[in-house]
């Protein structure tokens, strides 16, 4: 029942702005439109399940998902195949998770103080490699991966929307079938205990913090198919939209709990409300107050209904 | 956590077939070590702290037992919890004994000690004293060579 809520909110949220804005709202095209407008803030929310749940945090993924465009698209405009500048991103954003792993179980800082410096980290080697600018990529089979018009029809959505889908799925079991995402939850859930009881406590957090990195890196990914450039300024704020997918999904800043249907949850809550307030054109400054109200409102009924 | 994820988390690979944790074995596990130990919670999936006292500590025991260690160290095992808890918790060390396990048994509360103990050895400011079997001891002689006064 618990992990329902934060979907029994995404069906209400739906149910409402059906109600309110009718048919354009609840067309399948328009439902294609959230499902793909949400995919990078989703994938990002698949890497911080796991890094909150296991009691951290990253505060470095926004500047991760631009350095990750920037870097394809240098290798496109070098002329590597796409396929090759893909993985490249994706291991791009591994080895800045990784090294945020590094740093968090090295030097013994908080996580949040580490990300914070890391924020400006890779946002500045992102500009730097872009030389302050945005860099333009031929177009390739990439940029079709969150298209609303998938070729052949049957695909029913993009490729990148398949592609998250199957991460999750794989993040999912992977959290509950893997002596690693045990091992997650048991440090988020109490980091000396866990240690006692033979836990490595700090090779786990580094394949924590590497995986989720790598996720970050399919979201860079992501945002590049979107944008057609390699653009150091991207997803600028985007952690928070990041985290707090992840927070209304039931994952707890203090670690420990987290699941991946909440975070996907939370990712499409955010983009529903967002879409249905612009399409009944409701000015922004109402927007950004009404959505912040219901992320606090969402995660203190969540905290209610567990009794805490 | 829930009582299984607790109670096995320091053996989580014995419940590993092809790289994959399975989950029902784990349960199972779990679930028999409640059983023999006497743990009371709702369902081996009920979080460890919605348990009493006693049932916390019994689940922390079992975590050790399913070690399969022969040597155990129980550092004031009993202390803070229910009667009924403790008297189980006497037995199953009297069980484990009577298998073959050595076990230390720590305790600043002397009835328990003499109870259960087969020798008894007293620390006196972090040094190792007299020791003896629990036959030789008498609370008076405990309470002596703690605090030091002639015997």
């Amino acid at each position: 029942m618990r992990r329902l809520g934060p979907l029994a909110g995404l069906a209400l949220v739906f149910a409402v702005f059906s109600l309110w804005a009718g048919p354009p709202f609840y067309s399948r095209y328009n439902q294609v439109t959230l499902l793909t407008q949400s995919v990078i803030v989703a994938a990002g929310a698949l890497g911080m399940t796991w890094i909150i749940l296991a009691g951290g945090i990253d505060l470095s993924v926004g500047s991760i998902i631009a350095l990750v465009t920037v870097v394809i698209a240098r290798l496109l405009e070098a002329g590597w195949p796409p396929v090759i500048s893909a993985l490249a991103g994706v291991a791009v954003g591994g080895l800045c998770g990784a090294l945020n792993g590094l740093l968090v179980t090295r030097l013994g800082l908080v996580p949040f103080i580490i990300t914070l410096g890391t924020l400006l980290v890779y946002r500045g080697a992102a500009t730097g490699l872009a030389h302050e600018q945005k860099i333009d990529a031929p177009i390739t089979w990439l940029n079709d991966m969150l298209t609303k018009f998938p070729e052949p029809r049957w695909m029913l959505v993009a490729s990148g929307v398949w592609l998250a889908l199957l991460l999750a799925i794989a993040m999912a079991v992977l959290l509950e079938h893997s002596v690693l995402g045990r091992h997650a939850f048991a440090i988020g859930s109490n980091e000396p205990t866990a240690r006692l009881c033979g836990v490595r406590v700090e090779r786990v957090k580094l394949y924590v913090y590497l995986l989720g990195g790598l996720l970050t890196g399919f979201a860079g990914l992501m945002q590049f198919s979107r944008l057609t450039v390699g653009d150091p300024t991207a997803a600028k704020g985007m952690e928070l939209d990041i985290i707090t997918a992840v927070v209304i999904g039931g994952g707890s800043l203090s670690g420990g709990q987290g699941s991946v249907g909440g975070s996907l949850a939370g990712a499409l809550l955010m983009t529903v409300i967002r879409s249905g307030l612009s399409m009944k054109g409701v000015p922004n400054w109402v927007q950004d107050v009404l959505t912040g109200g219901i992320i606090v409102g969402a995660v203190a009924l969540d905290r209610y209904r567990r009794g805490k | 956590m829930s009582v299984t994820d607790n109670l096995t988390l320091s053996r989580l690979d014995s419940y590993v077939r092809w790289g994959w944790l399975d989950r029902g074995a784990q349960k199972r596990g779990a679930a028999g070590w409640m059983a023999r130990l006497g743990i009371r919670a709702a369902s081996p999936e009920a979080p460890v702290v919605s348990l009493s006292g006693g049932n916390q500590q019994k689940v922390a025991l079992a975590r050790l037992l399913h070690q399969d260690c022969d040597v155990l160290l129980l550092d004031e095992p009993t202390r803070g919890i229910d009667v009924a808890s403790k008297a189980q918790i006497y037995e199953l060390i009297g069980r484990l004994a009577a298998q073959g396990k050595a076990i230390l048994f720590i305790s600043s509360y002397l009835p328990e000690l003499l109870g259960i103990c087969d020798n008894l050895a007293v620390m006196r400011r972090g040094r190792l004293g007299e020791k003896a079997p629990v036959a030789e001891w008498t609370e008076h002689a405990v309470l002596s060579a703690a605090t030091g006064a002639t015997r």
